[in-house]
């Protein structure tokens, strides 16, 4: 019974060992668990100081960066950033040119070796891991290339002392301070260009607008010298025509003046020279040789009277002073119709009772002759018209004729100067009219003048105005 | 001639050489006798009122008073006495005037002494007369032409576009005038006046004148 009791007790006690020892081993294993937990939250947290300290990093890099304009200092203010950050010995940031050649690597290393890696692209870190342990203190070192555009442009290079592998943050923070740096020196190149071209473009501006005020002002002056020019001009002309005023005007004068000797003086005599060859021709104590040289003087007398009425005619008709233009003009076609055996007409409208101012009476007369002697020599037309039309606040002088005519492109006074249009036009101007040539090859030609009938008008007809027709 | 009362003639002329030539060949006219001269307008004036001739003989340029002034204020003031105006102006517009101030003879210069004593003796019997060789141009006065009168019923017979073309050609449009204010081509305002010109039976500018105050155009 003791026995029994007391193998139960053993078994008992058994059980209670194994189960103890079950007991241990579970609390074994939750050991193993809280250390395990405990090294995964003390990993976590050291991973989360490192990304921390790679933010806290970051944002160092982007301030010290940020207010920076001058490549050469971006780079050694993130090298610096950096090697604090890393407690680096040394951070350096090498441009690589064109031809490849390293600006600055550190001369300790075997930069031929690095170069071709780099320009493959990889990222050297020293000591490599996995190697063995040298038996000389070597230094760590991690070079990260830059590649733009399938070529090295820069290297970004980190020496620590003292060695000790390069935890892949470090090796990730090396890239990307490489690349921040690169973009920040890109950045500034890119506004220094900015810069550099604005203030070209500013230069060019502040150029141009000198030139513009320069070439403003040269203008200015080109225009003042232009205007005093023009005034000079128009003064010029203004006298001209003064003076051509005054010389048609003495021309008509003294045209006048010799026109009435010739009639008066030169007519008288011929008159008394008549009435006294009269007075031989009722004789009758005289032979008859002699009745027949009477005879002959006194034909000769007449032709004399002729010539002398025809040259003071042709001198200036006394009917323009007395009579007034359209009477003269009515003279002037109907003569030069008999004289060249070319019919011409001649009618005036709503120019009855109205007497035009002298000068335009006088002009307008030596006009129609020009133009009836343009027919004359010209035109070979059968039919002259001759119209003196006042209406519609304009007087109109036409003279058109039936002839060849001419392509209007030849009536340039340069191109025809016969026709004498040049002095013609300058005529008309004379007494504010505007002449106008208008002929088609074939249809004739038609010379019109036109004066404003404001200044045309002196006095109504039969209260003539001495100052206007002195002669009346 | 028997006659007892001769033609009691004045002779105005500046020239004194020409009135000593009429008055001799006047004076040898059996019924003329020069009864005084005068060298002016003034002094005819004063004479014509004082000495009452039958005919005055008036140059009509002369320095001062002009003929027709003188003509004007011898026959207002002596209605009786006749003028003849003697003068070497040829000019149909001439003759009118000094028919208008009251002349009723025109006599040229130019002409023989014959055609002087003629009007003489047809103004003093109450006529008018012109020198010969100048009377056709004061009857067809050149400065108011004779109208001739147009076709019958002329304007029927033309378009109203030819009517307005002739009735600016009459107004003293030139050609392009005339197409500009129409809004037809050059060519076309020639066709159209030429036609109209051929249809009215007109070859000048003139001819297109007269027919349009014909017309009552103008």
């Amino acid at each position: 019974m003791a026995l029994r009791a007391r193998s139960a007790e053993i078994r008992n006690l058994r059980q209670a060992n194994a189960d103890l020892e079950d007991a241990r081993r579970a609390a074994l294993n939750l050991m193993e668990d809280a250390v395990e937990s405990r090294r995964q939250v003390e990993e976590l947290n050291r991973q989360l100081r490192v990304t921390a300290s790679s933010d806290r990093f970051r944002a160092a890099l982007a301030d010290a960066l940020r207010s920076l304009g001058d490549p050469v200092q971006i780079k050694a203010v993130a090298c610096r950033v950096l090697a604090e950050h890393l407690a680096a010995d040394r951070v350096s940031y090498a441009d690589i040119h064109a031809d490849g050649e390293a600006a600055v690597l550190p001369p300790e290393f075997d930069a031929a070796g690095l170069m071709a890696k780099l320009r493959a692209g990889r990222t050297i870190v020293l000591p490599e891991t996995g190697s063995e342990p040298s038996p000389v203190q070597q230094d760590s070192f991690i070079a990260v290339p830059l590649v733009k555009d399938g070529r090295l442009v820069a290297a970004l290079c980190v020496s620590q002392g003292a060695s000790r592998a390069s935890a892949p943050q470090a090796i990730e923070l090396v890239r990307e301070t490489a690349e921040r740096t690169w973009a920040a020196v890109e950045r500034a190149r890119a506004e220094e260009a900015l810069r550099q071209s604005e203030e070209r473009l500013r230069r060019l501006n502040d150029a141009l607008e000198e030139r513009i005020r320069e070439r403003t002002s040269e203008l200015a002056g080109a225009n003042a010298s232009l205007q005093l020019e023009v005034r000079e001009r128009r003064a010029a002309e203004n006298e001209i025509k003064a003076l051509f005023t005054r010389l048609v005007s003495a021309q008509e004068d003294e045209r006048r003046r010799i026109a009435r000797d010739v009639h008066d003086q030169l007519g008288q005599q011929m008159t008394a020279v008549r009435i006294n060859l009269e007075e031989l021709q009722l004789r009758t104590d005289i032979d008859m040789p002699c009745a027949e040289s009477v005879e002959r003087t006194m034909r000769l007398a007449e032709e004399l009277d002729h010539s002398i009425d025809f040259l003071a005619w042709e001198l200036r008709p006394a009917a323009l002073d007395h009579l007034g233009l359209p009477a003269a003009l009515a003279r002037l076609v109907g003569g030069w119709s008999e004289r060249f055996q070319v019919r011409a007409d001649y009618d005036t409208v709503g120019i009855d009772g109205v007497r035009l101012r002298s000068d335009i009476e006088a002009n307008l007369y030596r006009l129609a002759q020009e133009a009836l002697h343009n027919v004359y020599k010209h035109a070979r037309a059968t039919h002259v018209s001759v119209l003196l039309e006042r209406r519609d606040h304009r007087l109109v002088l036409m003279v058109e004729d039936n002839g060849r005519g001419f392509a209007i492109r030849d009536a340039s006074p340069e191109a025809v100067p016969s026709l004498g249009l040049v002095s013609m036009r300058e005529r008309a101007a004379l007494v504010g009219g505007e002449l106008t040539i208008e002929s088609t090859p074939g249809f004739g030609t038609t010379i019109t003048v036109r004066v404003p009938t404001a200044d045309a008008d002196a006095t109504s007809h039969g209260q003539c105005d001495e100052a206007t027709h002195p002669h009346c | 001639m028997a006659s007892v009362t001769k033609l009691r003639i004045l002779i105005v002329d500046d020239h004194p050489l020409v009135r000593e030539g009429l008055k001799r060949l006047i004076n040898e006219q059996p019924d003329m006798l020069v009864a005084g001269e005068a060298g002016d307008g003034h002094e005819a004036l004063r004479y014509a009122k004082e000495g009452l001739p039958d005919v005055a003989l008036v140059d009509i340029w002369m320095p001062g008073l002009d003929g027709a002034r003188v003509t004007q204020m011898i026959t207002d003031a002596c209605p009786q006495v006749k003028v003849i105006a003697l003068t070497r102006h040829d000019d149909g517009g001439f003759v009118r005037k000094l028919l208008e101030a009251g002349a009723t003879g025109y006599v040229l210069k130019q002409s023989a002494l014959s055609e002087l004593t003629r009007a003489v003796r047809a103004v003093a019997a109450g006529q008018q007369f012109v020198d010969a060789s100048i009377r056709d141009a004061v009857t067809a006065s050149p400065s108011d032409p004779a109208r001739p009168e147009p076709a019958a019923a002329p304007e029927a017979a033309l378009s109203s576009q030819e009517q307005t073309v002739l009735r600016l050609v009459a107004a003293a449009y030139t050609v392009q005038e005339i197409a500009t204010s129409l809004s037809i081509d050059l060519p076309e305002v020639l066709a159209t006046r030429a036609a109209a010109m051929a249809k009215a039976g007109l070859a000048t500018r003139t001819d297109v004148v007269r027919y349009a105050q014909a017309c009552g155009w103008l």
